[in-house]
């Protein structure tokens, strides 16, 4: 799953991934979690 | 200090018809949380460390975002206030939960889009925990729906004067006693502990997602694979760290690769907690292992 399909997914968008660039360990949310999974399903 | 010491502790909030919002409880966090950040408060963490208790100390969760928002606006700016998801695995020495629903009828009403109405801080974690429940006595008239969890609420509260059989010397207990509790009460006691239990056990249930990058060309999520387990240390920023120190046994993290290629890769387990970097004073790492989880699918 690629930064630009996160940013691009509304789910996922306000996530620290695509906020902080910098930040190199981060909390997820179950659902942010899932649909992660979902986009690296499709 | 009425919160000296660990522990949980319910404080009843008196109010009416209350579904998704309560200015009643708003009042009450906003007040403990002023008498705690100014009342030269110290709390001790888990290497026995003391520190001022500061408004960062304190995490503030309501079930709803009508109640989250009301929060904001009435605690200090910088309080940390929320629903429980943007709270997972994230700790704090003192955990306020607003119940915020009046009623199971109430509840019903505003919980229709939501999952169970888990009660829990998160005692898992947290070293030294410090909890308040601020609600409504009468949402603990709330069914559960496992009869297990009933049961074992019941064990757990041993209730003074109630014994099976004895109606007759309990009533009369009840009368002359100094104290005497009512048999609402006594359901309301029974109740509040169906919910900790259930609350624990969906918290137990609860299992953390991380994310953590790497640069490929220094380590990729191949190595990983090859090298079955490894220490994943020399994260300096404080912020990562913080999050980092979080991550427990069992969690999850997807393993991201920087550089040219910013993609989510794969997914690890981590296979210990967080534990200090023995090779530095103050920063964490830990180690884990990657399982039988599949890569990503890029682009």
């Amino acid at each position: 799953v690629t930064l630009a399909q996160v940013k691009a997914d509304p789910a996922l968008k306000a996530t620290d991934l695509a906020r902080l660039p910098r930040l190199s360990v981060m909390p997820f949310t179950e659902a942010e979690y899932q649909r992660l999974l979902r986009l690296a399903g499709a | 200090v009425a919160f000296a010491g660990s522990g949980l502790w319910f404080v009843p909030a008196h109010h009416d018809a209350n579904q998704s919002s309560s200015r009643e409880e708003v009042e009450i966090v906003a007040e403990l949380v002023r008498a705690l950040i100014e009342g030269g408060i110290r709390w001790r963490d888990r290497e026995a460390q003391e520190h001022p208790l500061g408004l960062d100390d304190i995490l503030v969760i309501a079930p709803y975002n009508a109640q989250v928002a009301d929060l904001i606006a009435r605690l200090p700016t910088g309080a940390r206030v929320g629903t429980v998801d943007r709270f997972q695995g994230q700790e704090a020495p003192i955990v306020i939960y607003s119940m915020t629903t009046s009623t199971p009828e109430d509840a019903r009403a505003a919980w229709s889009s939501c999952t169970a109405p888990t009660a829990s801080t998160s005692p898992r974690r947290a070293p030294n925990v410090r909890a308040s429940w601020w609600a409504g006595p009468r949402l603990f008239r709330a069914r559960l729906p496992e009869p297990e969890a009933d049961e074992a609420g019941e064990r757990v509260l041993p209730v003074p004067g109630d014994r099976p059989g004895g109606t007759n010397r309990s009533a009369g207990r009840q009368r002359v006693g100094r104290c005497p509790i009512t048999a609402g009460q006594r359901r309301a006691r029974l109740r509040l502990g169906r919910v900790a239990v259930a609350g624990a056990r969906a918290y137990a249930l609860s299992m953390a997602r991380f994310l953590v990058k790497t640069e490929p060309s220094t380590y990729a999520f191949a190595d990983l694979k090859r090298d079955k387990r490894t220490v994943w240390d020399g994260v300096s920023n404080p912020v990562a760290l913080k999050h980092l120190a979080t991550i427990r046994k069992g969690d999850t993290v997807v393993v991201y690769h920087t550089g040219d290629e910013k993609q989510a890769v794969g997914l690890a387990g981590a296979v210990s907690d967080a534990y200090p970097d023995p090779k530095l004073k103050d920063p964490k790492r830990w180690s884990w292992t990657s399982r039988t989880i599949s890569r990503c699918r890029s682009r």
